[in-house]
């Protein structure tokens, strides 16, 4: 992962601008309607209250929820969660409907302290024996606010940015006879406050269609990068639609198959001149 | 509400006492019978006011109402009061107060002689006079000056005494502790009006037609100052055996558990980690295929799973057992006591209890009975039964002694043993314990986890030790599941949940050895990979820190995921575990201003006080020790390691000035008690103390005939000593000395196994220059058991100097026979006397008069040479933290 990171930085050093050629990324199904997530930008609602989200806890007076404008990743709304003890956990839910299956439940949160579980569970207990699922990640940090900054200065905890959102995503599998499951994000029995947008729950994996475009430009060579591993998951100089030293066809399409609904792809386009094009998966893809 | 005043419950119908004494002392309580209101009156001797009367209260658990009692005949007898009572139902009831120990008993005798069963519920009240700054314990919580009615109606999670204290006295209310009850419940009531307030204790008996029942409760008054503690201590000091481990039990069990460093493997280097890290046994997850059939019965053993076998369950059953006996016996080598893990048998895989055990099934709509996610072994779904009665019960019961003889066990590791569900099926009338709820009878889970764990006492290991009990029982179990347990896991951090999340499992386990389980989770905390090692490494220094605060706070063990490469961990890991061991007390009698804290292990000469706090900074604070609560005569201190303290005596009272920096205890060791107390002001004593011998200095200022007892370290002696450079006689211990002012005390110890200079025994060649510098001999004929120490010793050289130095393995020689010329090491497990010592030809000699002694002086003599070959170990995890260094050091600013 750190590997790829810097091979991913060293790129942008050389990156010149190659207006012409474009990268199209798009998912079969595509990513926006493979979301069962109701409200999942966060922008839907009315009366200061999200749609279809709200707050689970057994102890509400714990917490306070706002549906906050202006705090969302790229300017728009969020959801915000704040947990004054650690007496009780509290999170920002929704129920939908699901089929048996693997799904990705993602997301993007902003914190300030508290540690966070985000996480996607349901059971049946009607039918015999009872199923369920409960797939769960934690983030965040300073869970136990009594050892700062004594045991733990707050130099050791720097990390996160509080003014930036981190991506959460955990897979679920759904068992067979388990009709429904509630997505909830929220804070682990700490205090703290949280923000939550962009939430995406679908197929664990999907096709990736790569489409690039010269432009007037001619292109050499496609490499799609995942940012958790050193080698590229693609390079168009290994594709036998490819010739050798050859320039791509234009158009030109690759069809990825089965990539995980949570992965962080590059996609670089090079021109024969040596320009790169850069695209970003999931941001940027349909 | 109160449902009835005991005034109005009770009446004096009879008059035939046989009452012509004072009354009944005991527990600093006396208890008399009102004639006039036929009361129990009773008086704390040591606030009059405290307490007004100590009666006995029975309610119906069908109307849910008192049941008016009638006092027939009240009788002292045998240096106990006989209280007999009558009700409008044909019951017999019997109240016998008796004194044993530190406290007062209460033993309730109901019979029933009616022709139906009975739901009772059975209280002993106590009426307390003054409420004015009166604290009450709830079992779990504290309240100060409750102007309601307090008392949470919880079971798991609570200990069986409750109490009541202002800054003068207390009284304490609870359960015996050999009580095993499915229901208690404490509670408070205020003043009102006229009625006085009340601190109850009750539980809930079932009785069938024609049989009765008897449930003794406990009560004793102590001084205020420390609280609850007061009655915690007299608690432990009526019931000593309850609250130590089984003495019979093998004594690695007391100290730190493995966390898997010998099961289910090992490395070549295991038993030097275990040893170096005083891990005294293991925790032997799951050795079984199927939970529920833990021997791994052939009938049983081929079945389809929920999800798939991993390994090496998958095994077939001849190559399961091979390799299972091969892991105990290569865990065994690390010197370890291997506990063959259960969940408490009160977990089944689901098919077999639900067709093999229907009758043991637990149907309990407020428990988890069922788990259908991967849990004991990953590949059963479990489900909750009841392990005692029924006929799971007895194969589980025929399984352990079998898995025991089998494995040769040291004991069993009892998971999830804090007793959850209720049990209403098939056996339930032949339980005992058994209570009553909205739903009818019951009998919860803790009482069959409780029998378990007396029938593995009743097993014993080849050695003839009793078969241990080491468990899991959390802070929110059963009050009984530490009462059987020799020592227990806290299955947790330092900082789970909050700063005192173990508290409660230390309350009820008394003297006995806790350790914390789990490790730092750093990734709790922050993102690893994101994290810069230096901020990792304030963020584990930081967490170790608060592990040694806590560890000494409320004592428990750190286990090797805390100590493994942390190095101020592994420099204290040896005084935790002493002090641990020694035994926690609950009363510190150390007073220290906030924010300091004090908590004392042991009692007279092996007292060790650890002091610290949880601030940043310096606190500069004297500390005065209570001395009359634990010793008698003043005790004199010195650090830990024997560092010089300066102790002012006054009023019988030991005060020590102290400067306790930020993050780190100061711990206290007793080295003398000097009596009477008065005649002495100041005491300035250090120590040093080897592996052969050592010496104890005191300073003593102070006038008239002296009696100064010594602590003896252990396998010590003192030999010899001077006053003001004039010999004193030391007879067992003890000295007499005529002070006139300045007196200036030393004292010689000398081992009585380690023989010669220090020098000689740390510094024999083993090895040179990364070469063996002698041979380690054996006589011929001898065990493998003598055998494994001469291996023991080559493998605590080869570890050092491939491990800790990172060389090449430098393996010492074994030959049989004695040496022809040294260096040279001779093992001996038939000596006369146990002895190590280095002779004129360089031969050291480890000799024993058994292979039992041998084991204890041998390692005794490695535990010595590690003051000399020291490694914090390492851990692999530190490797980012420590930039590769694998050892996290204490050599920054915190």
């Amino acid at each position: 992962m750190r590997m790829t990171a810097l091979i991913i930085a060293a790129l942008g050093l050389v990156v010149a601008p190659a207006a012409a050629v474009t990268i199209e990324l798009t998912t079969d199904q595509p990513r926006v309607e493979a979301n069962l997530a109701l409200n999942p930008a966060m922008e839907e609602g009315a009366d200061g209250a999200p749609a279809h989200w709200s707050l689970s806890t057994a102890v509400p007076e714990n917490f306070e929820t706002a549906w906050v404008e202006g705090e969302g990743r790229h300017g728009s709304r969020a959801l915000y969660l704040k947990a004054h003890e650690n007496v009780m956990s509290g999170y920002w839910g929704q129920t939908v409907a699901v089929e048996p299956g693997s799904y990705i439940f993602r997301g993007f949160y902003r914190t300030t302290t508290g540690r966070l579980l985000m996480y996607a569970h349901g059971r049946n207990t009607d039918v015999e024996p009872p199923v369920g699922v409960d797939a769960r990640v934690y983030a965040g940090s300073a869970i136990a606010g009594f050892l700062v900054p004594v045991f733990i200065p707050y130099e050791a905890l720097a990390g996160a940015d509080p003014d930036t959102y981190y991506p959460f995503s955990v897979q679920v599998e759904v068992p067979e006879r388990l009709p429904t499951i509630a997505l909830s994000m929220g804070m682990y029995f700490t205090p703290g406050e949280v923000w939550f947008d962009d939430v995406w729950f679908g197929p664990a994996t999907l096709d990736l269609i790569i489409r690039v475009a010269g432009g007037g430009e001619q292109v050499g060579k496609l490499t799609v990068f995942d940012e958790d591993e050193v080698d590229p998951v693609y390079v168009s100089t290994a594709d036998p639609r490819c010739p050798v030293g050859g320039l791509l066809p234009d158009p030109f399409e690759v069809r990825l198959e089965d990539v995980r609904a949570d992965a962080r792809y590059l996609i670089v386009a090079k021109t024969a001149d040596g320009d790169l094009t850069k695209a970003r998966f999931p941001e940027e893809a349909r | 509400m109160r449902t009835a005043l005991a005034s109005a419950a009770i009446g004096l119908a009879c008059t035939c006492f046989a009452w012509g004494q004072a009354g009944l002392e005991a527990g600093n309580l006396t208890v008399t019978v009102d004639r006039d209101s036929g009361f129990v009156r009773a008086g704390s001797a040591l606030d009059s006011e405290l307490v007004r009367g100590l009666n006995f209260r029975l309610s119906d658990g069908g109307s849910d109402g008192e049941l008016p009692l009638t006092m027939t005949e009240a009788r002292f007898e045998d240096d106990a009061l006989f209280v007999r009572y009558a009700c409008d139902r044909p019951l017999d009831i019997l109240v016998i107060y008796s004194g044993l120990r530190e406290g007062l008993l209460a033993t309730v005798l109901v019979t029933n002689d009616g022709d139906r069963q009975e739901l009772l519920e059975v209280a002993l009240d106590a009426d307390i006079g003054r409420t004015e700054g009166l604290s009450v314990f709830d079992g779990r919580s504290v309240s100060g000056e409750p102007q309601e009615a307090f008392g949470e109606d919880t079971f798991r999670g609570r200990l069986q005494l409750c109490a009541a204290w202002n800054e003068q006295a207390g009284v304490g209310l609870g359960l015996a502790a050999p009580e095993l009850r499915s229901w208690f419940h404490h509670s408070y009531v205020p003043p009102d009006g006229e009625e006085p307030a009340r601190l109850s204790t009750a539980t809930r008996l079932v009785l069938d037609p024609g049989r009765d029942d008897t449930v003794t409760f406990f009560a004793a008054s102590r001084p205020g100052e420390w609280g609850f503690y007061e009655v915690l201590d007299a608690y432990y000091e009526t019931y000593p055996a309850m609250f130590r481990a089984d003495p019979d039990v093998d004594e690695r069990a007391n100290l730190g558990g493995g966390q898997y460093r010998a099961f289910p493997r090992t490395g070549v280097w295991s038993p030097e980690i275990c040893r170096r890290l005083f891990v005294g046994w293991e925790w032997c997850y799951a050795p079984f295929r199927r939970t529920g059939d833990i021997y791994g019965r052939e009938q049983l053993w081929d079945y389809e799973p929920v999800r798939p076998f991993g390994s090496p369950r998958g095994l077939p059953r001849d190559e399961y057992f091979a390799w299972r006996r091969e892991a105990f016996e290569v865990g065994r080598a690390c010197n370890v006591a291997m506990m063959f893990y259960v969940p408490s048998q009160v977990w089944c895989e689901e098919r077999l209890a639900r067709e093999v055990y229907p009758d043991a099934l637990i149907e309990d709509p407020t428990a988890r009975t069922l788990f259908t996610t991967p849990w004991v072994t990953g590949h059963d779904n479990e489900r909750l039964v009841f392990p005692y009665q029924t006929s799971f019960a007895e194969q589980s019961y025929r399984d352990m002694a079998d898995v025991a003889e089998e494995l040769n066990l040291q004991g069993f590791a009892l998971d999830t043993a804090g007793g959850g569900g209720k049990y209403r099926g098939p056996a339930l009338d032949r339980l005992d314990g058994r209570a009553w709820d909205e739903d009818g009878v019951y009998c919860r889970n803790s009482i069959a986890v409780a029998h378990l764990m007396q029938y593995v006492h009743t097993l014993t290991a080849p050695d003839g030790t009793r078969l241990a009990v080491v468990s899991n029982p959390s802070p929110r179990c059963a009050y009984s599941a530490m009462l059987w347990s020799d020592s227990a896991m806290l299955e947790g951090e330092p900082w789970k949940v909050d700063r005192t999340y173990g508290d409660s499992l230390r309350w009820m386990a008394g003297h006995k050895t806790l350790v914390w389980w789990e490790g730092y989770g750093a990734d709790s905390f922050v993102d690893v990979e994101m994290a810069r090692p230096d901020q990792l490494r304030m963020l584990l220094r930081g967490l170790a820190d608060f592990t040694l605060l806590q560890s000494l706070r409320i004592g428990y063990i750190p286990p090797p995921n805390f100590t493994q490469g942390f190095e101020r961990l592994v420099q204290w890991l040896p005084a935790i575990t002493e002090c641990v061991t020694t035994g926690w007390q609950p009363v510190p009698a150390a007073r220290v201003p906030e924010p300091l804290w004090a908590t004392r292990y042991g009692d007279g000469l092996d007292a060790l006080i650890a002091i610290a706090h949880e601030t940043a900074g310096t606190v500069q604070a004297e500390a005065v020790i209570e001395n009359r609560r634990f010793a008698e005569g003043a005790l004199v201190f010195t650090d830990y390691d024997g560092g010089e303290r300066t102790n002012r005596i006054a009023g019988g009272e030991t005060k020590i000035a102290l400067t306790v920096p930020t993050r780190t205890p100061v711990l206290l060791r007793a080295q003398a008690a000097v009596a009477p107390a008065d005649a002495v002001t100041e005491v300035r004593a250090a120590a040093e103390m080897g592996l052969t011998g050592g010496t104890l200095w005191l300073g003593i200022d102070g006038r008239g005939q002296v009696t100064v007892r010594l602590r003896e370290p252990e396998g010590m002696r003192a030999t010899a000593a001077w006053l003001n450079g004039a010999v004193a006689q030391v007879r067992d211990g003890e000295l007499s000395l005529q002070l006139d002012g300045r007196g200036d005390l030393k004292v010689r110890y000398a081992s009585r196994v380690f023989r010669g200079e220090d020098s000689r025994l740390l510094d024999f060649p083993f090895t040179r220059d990364g070469q063996p510098a002698c041979t380690i001999h054996l006589p011929y004929g001898v065990s493998p058991r003598t055998r494994l120490l001469a291996e023991r010793l080559q493998l605590y050289f080869r570890y050092w100097h491939a491990r800790v130095l990172g060389g090449d393995e430098v393996a010492i020689p074994i030959e049989q026979g004695e040496p022809q010329a040294g260096p040279a090491v001779l093992i001996t497990p038939e000596a006369a006397e146990p002895a190590v010592f280095v002779d004129d030809a360089d031969v050291l000699h480890i000799a024993a008069r058994n292979e039992r002694e041998l084991e204890d002086v041998f390692y005794r003599y490695l535990r010595a040479l590690d003051t000399k070959y020291w490694t914090a170990e390492w851990g692999y995890w530190l490797r980012k933290a420590t930039q590769g260094a694998n050892v996290l050091k204490w050599d920054e600013t915190p």
